[in-house]
């Protein structure tokens, strides 16, 4: 089975649900995503870092350096308040997406 | 996950690159080091992170440049919201002591208020060019001449001097000749008078003019005998004729002849000035309706007749002075080429000389500028004044918060931050003292301008304009940044904050500080009291001055017959003589008097040799020059002069006796000591044929104006002079109507519809009360003194407060020491008096040296002021009693509050 490449406009939605279960670094944030979707989706992963800047300068992250469980520095991206609003109103959107995809592929043809 | 020590963004977009490689290397460390848990060789990791991250540098561009971004916009934010609250607070500040702060607000509204509203006026009437392409070329040629009998005149040009000076100047790219005259037009509507510039094509080249239609006029159209053209200015075609260009070509009929449109001028073109003849009373709403050319022919005959304004436009390079010395050295060749008009004798009687001075000089004279930056000047100290009273004001406040301030100093305030802390403080309140005062200022000039004099040149240029503006806001700019650095001149350390453990007094520094600043206020108030005090002084004696005549109830107006219908003399003397009767009719008139001048407006404008019989001259006499006016029967009468002898009456006129009437002034010097009434004098020579005889003589009068010399005039009753002119002497007459008391200007209806009903196509003009005229004579010594008093009386007001706040500072300053000396035995009447006394002393400082200011500066005024001298001691003593009382009454009520203070509880807070 091939990899799925990333619907436009989706990861940013993704980074946000992930980030709404807790703080995490940007490599927590891929094997979280890799555990989840049992690796099927695939990204480039240094585009990760410029998508997370971009939420921050939104005010829908916040970032700050931590320590990791091995005692290594790193930084780490939390969701705000208006992150969450933000998560609530795309997911939303989301399922309307796909449940009016889904219907469109899943209809009869016509006779 | 522990947080041992958090951050939020890079704090500089330098560490921003850093921070980005910080985080991306853990990225790719931890992921090599998984793949190896999970098997893989370093090598075959590092590949497999390398080719999963992507390009590293270009994703760290781009993270980059959102960082950097992000930083700058909340920055921005940052500051935006320190600015908001810094204002807030300032705001609150201010609140917390409405008195303090409606004070200084409305000092400083009045100060930059002021301020930019004189500035406009300067601007518009001094600093700004005349509306002219490179205005700085353009000079203006006349003749000063010093004519006995009507004193130091600046004389035109006359043909002859034009036709030499524009041969043979170098200094001069051209020369042109103008002067200005009326012309009742008919076509295009009703009858009316157009203003007339009467020029010499050259006009056009010199202001560097352009047709907006048709053409202008060009050196053909000035020689004699050339087709009658005529260019309309743009505003008056557009007025007349509604901008239809269709009327070029066509014929403008005028009352005496016809003239061929040719062309429209270009918008906004006038004249600098009006010829030198013109009534002085209305210099300032000058403009040009039409522009006719000037016939001149080079070859003569030439007259000794100046009434030619001659303006030229400097070659590149050459300046003023220059133009000067060659017309000056020019002029010595007239008696050579021109014998006939310029006599050796005349050149020496008359002291006739050439003068080239700066266009701009010319028209604004010496007085207008001189006015207006005294006036500007006067202002500036009025903001001096009020910025010291607000700068005084502040340092008290900021005093009171000497300790707060050196806490937050303490606490790691930088230099930087404390200035912001005053700054937004001062520029809160200089900024919207600023605002308000350019808004009050707007209103001011409106004001202004309804009271101004019309005998101002350029005033109706006068608009509100963003330069003043600017000027108002960087003015308010400038004074809230200087009274945010005066607390910063001080101690605001801990030594500070020690200090203001023990009662905060003021340290001997700043006292001395306060000091000046206030003896400084009160000697610029007085500078200023003392300049208007001698304006007022000035004024009061011009209107003391018996004119000779009476101004009240009586109307002015005058009336243009055209000429193609009243071409003679017979028809236009008996067209006046009916019109004065049916007007004499109208009930409240008691009297009709007709002249061909009005007091005060166009008397002595211009003059007429005056002779008597040759063998009456005694060696070196001097022949005069003086005001030969037409009047008809009922002028003095009319104007309330009383006559010694005999008026002449109609019967004079019908049966062409010589009888004239002449001034007391000019009298006394024809025939000093001597008879008067039947003396023969003459405009024709000394050797003439043709002899008027003096029937009256009227009393000292001053017709000119009321700080002139009493007037030397001849009044003629309408004789044989002049009366073929083809500008029609009697054609132009102004009506003199003295009523039993009824408002003059409520007859103007009436004598409307008379003249309407004679002809209705005589225009009706200018009516207006004679009171009015002599008052707008007056005007420019009013206006300066109005102005000059506003700006005296809020510096005196500005003055009181200040000293005020001053010794109510020092009284609370010194409430420990006062209450030491209460107990110590000191009486209530020494209380009071150590305070007074302190007032005293800083006023009377202010006082010396204001009066040392005051000598110094108001001899530059000494020519404005009409018998006063600038030293006037009734209005200096007056000025330094004044303030005394100020200084008094300032220290008053802190006088009361310091006798009031209980020592126990004084020395207690201490």
């Amino acid at each position: 089975m091939t990899d799925l490449e990333l619907v436009r406009g989706t990861f940013d939605l993704i980074l946000l649900k992930t980030l709404s279960w807790g703080p995490m670094h940007g490599l927590g944030i891929l094997r979280w995503i890799e555990t989840a979707t049992e690796s099927e989706l695939q990204v480039e992963e240094g585009a990760l870092y410029p998508a997370l800047h971009r939420l921050e300068q939104k005010g829908l992250l916040t970032a700050e350096w931590g320590v990791t469980d091995k005692n290594r520095r790193a930084k780490y991206y939390r969701i705000t308040r208006l992150g969450r609003k933000q998560l609530a109103s795309e997911v939303t959107r989301w399922s309307r997406y796909t449940n009016a995809v889904g219907r469109i592929l899943e209809a009869p043809g016509a006779a | 996950m522990n947080n041992r020590k958090t951050f939020r963004l890079p704090s500089t977009e330098a560490r921003v690159e850093a921070e980005l490689n910080d985080e991306f290397q853990f990225h790719i460390e931890e992921r090599i080091e998984q793949f190896m848990h999970q098997g893989m060789s370093r090598e075959a990791a590092e590949a497999e992170v390398q080719r999963r991250f992507g390009d590293y540098h270009s994703h760290l561009q781009e993270a980059r440049e959102i960082d950097v971004t992000t930083i700058r916009q909340r920055e921005r934010a940052h500051f935006a919201r320190t600015l908001i609250s810094e204002t807030r607070r300032s705001v609150r500040q201010l609140l917390r002591s409405p008195a303090f702060t409606l004070v200084a607000f409305i000092t400083l509204v009045l100060g930059i208020g002021a301020t930019t509203a004189i500035f406009t006026v300067l601007d518009a009437v001094v600093l700004r060019p005349l509306p002219y392409h490179n205005a700085h070329e353009l000079v203006s040629v006349l003749h000063p001449a010093t004519v006995p009998g009507s004193g130091d005149r600046n004389w035109g040009l006359s043909h002859a001097g034009y036709v030499h000076f524009r041969k043979q100047a170098k200094t001069v790219q051209d020369l042109a000749l103008y002067r200005t005259t009326g012309f009742i037009v008919t076509t295009g509507g009703d009858a009316e008078v157009a203003r007339v510039a009467t020029a010499t094509s050259s006009i056009f080249p010199v202001l560097r003019a352009q047709p907006a239609f048709g053409r202008l006029t060009v050196a053909d159209d000035d020689m004699p005998g050339a087709r009658d053209v005529v260019v309309l200015s743009y505003e008056y075609f557009q007025r007349r004729f509604g901008g239809d260009t269709s009327v070029i070509g066509k014929t403008l009929e005028a009352a005496h002849g016809n003239y061929e449109i040719v062309g429209v001028a270009q918008p906004g073109l006038t004249l600098p000035m009006p010829g030198p003849f013109a009534s002085t009373s209305n210099l300032a709403a000058f403009g040009v309706d039409l522009w006719v050319p000037e016939r001149v022919n080079p070859d003569g005959p030439f007259y000794n007749n100046h009434p030619f304004v001659g303006i030229a436009r400097l070659a590149s390079g050459a300046t003023a002075e220059a133009a000067q010395q060659e017309f000056t050295a020019l002029m010595t060749e007239f008696t050579t080429l021109f014998p006939d008009v310029y006599s050796d004798r005349f050149m020496k009687n008359y002291n006739f000389r050439v003068g080239v001075s700066e266009l701009r000089n010319a028209v604004l004279g010496p007085q207008v500028p001189r006015t207006m930056w005294m006036l500007f000047g006067s202002v500036l100290v009025v903001l001096v004044i009020a910025a010291a009273n607000v700068a005084n004001l502040f340092m008290v406040r900021f005093e009171a918060r000497r300790r707060d301030a050196a806490v937050r100093r303490a606490l790691g305030a930088d230099g930087v931050h404390m200035a912001a802390h005053y700054l937004s403080e001062t520029m809160l309140l200089s900024l919207s003292g600023g605002i308000v005062g350019i808004a009050a200022a707007g209103a001011g000039i409106r004001a202004l301008l309804a009271i101004a004099p019309t005998n101002i040149p350029r005033l109706p240029e006068v608009s509100f304009t963003w330069r003043s503006a600017g000027v108002g806001m960087g003015i308010a700019a400038v004074l809230g940044v200087l009274m945010a650095l005066l607390p910063l001149l001080r101690r605001t350390t801990l030594a500070a904050l020690r200090d203001s453990t023990r009662g905060s007094s003021a340290s001997p520094r700043q006292r001395a500080a306060r000091s000046t600043l206030i003896v400084s206020q009160v000697a610029l108030a007085v500078v200023l009291l003392a300049s208007a005090g001698l304006m007022l002084r000035s004024f009061a004696e011009l209107r003391s001055v018996r004119p000779g005549f009476s101004a009240d109830n009586v109307l002015v107006f005058e009336l243009s017959l055209p000429f193609n219908k009243y071409g003679t003399r017979e028809s236009s003397m008996t067209f006046h003589r009916e019109m004065q009767e049916r007007i004499r009719g109208l009930p409240g008139v008691t009297a009709v008097g007709l002249a061909t001048g009005v007091p005060m407006e166009d008397f002595g404008t211009g003059c007429s040799v005056v002779f008597k019989r040759s063998i009456e001259y005694v060696e070196g006499e001097q022949v005069p020059c003086v005001a030969t006016p037409i009047a008809l029967p009922g002028f003095f009468e009319a104007l309330g002069i009383r006559v010694e002898g005999r008026i002449p009456d109609w019967q004079d006129i019908d049966t062409r006796t010589q009888a004239v009437v002449v001034t007391r002034a000019l009298a006394d010097r024809m025939w000093p000591g001597g008879e008067h009434f039947g003396r023969n004098i003459g405009s024709n020579g000394r050797d003439s044929e043709v002899w008027y005889n003096v029937a009256g003589v009227i009393p000292e009068v001053r017709l000119e104006a009321l700080d002139r010399q009493p007037t030397e005039a001849v009044f003629y009753a309408a004789t044989a002079l002049r009366e073929s002119a083809r500008d029609g002497t009697l054609t132009h007459l102004a009506y003199f109507v003295r009523t039993n008391g009824v408002a003059p200007v409520s007859l103007i209806p009436s004598i409307r519809s008379l003249v309407q009903e004679r002809d209705a196509s005589v225009p009706f003009l200018d009516p207006r009360a004679l009171t009015d005229v002599v008052e707008r004579s007056m005007a420019r010594a009013s206006f300066t003194m109005v102005l000059l008093g506003i700006a005296a009386t809020v510096a005196l007001c500005l003055s009181l407060v200040g000293l005020y706040g001053v010794i109510s500072y020092v009284v609370s300053q010194r409430r420990g020491e006062i209450g030491v000396r209460m107990a110590l035995g000191a009486t209530v009447t020494d209380v009071v008096r150590l305070v007074v006394s302190h007032s005293v002393r800083l006023t009377v400082t202010g006082v010396a040296l204001g009066l040392f200011l005051t000598l110094w500066l108001t001899r530059t005024m000494e020519a404005l002021l009409y018998e006063v001298s600038p030293t006037d001691p009734v209005v200096l003593l007056t000025v330094v009693v004044l303030l005394l009382v100020v200084g008094l009454l300032a220290s008053a009520a802190p006088a009361r509050r310091a006798a009031r203070i209980d020592p126990s509880e004084a020395m207690r807070s201490e």
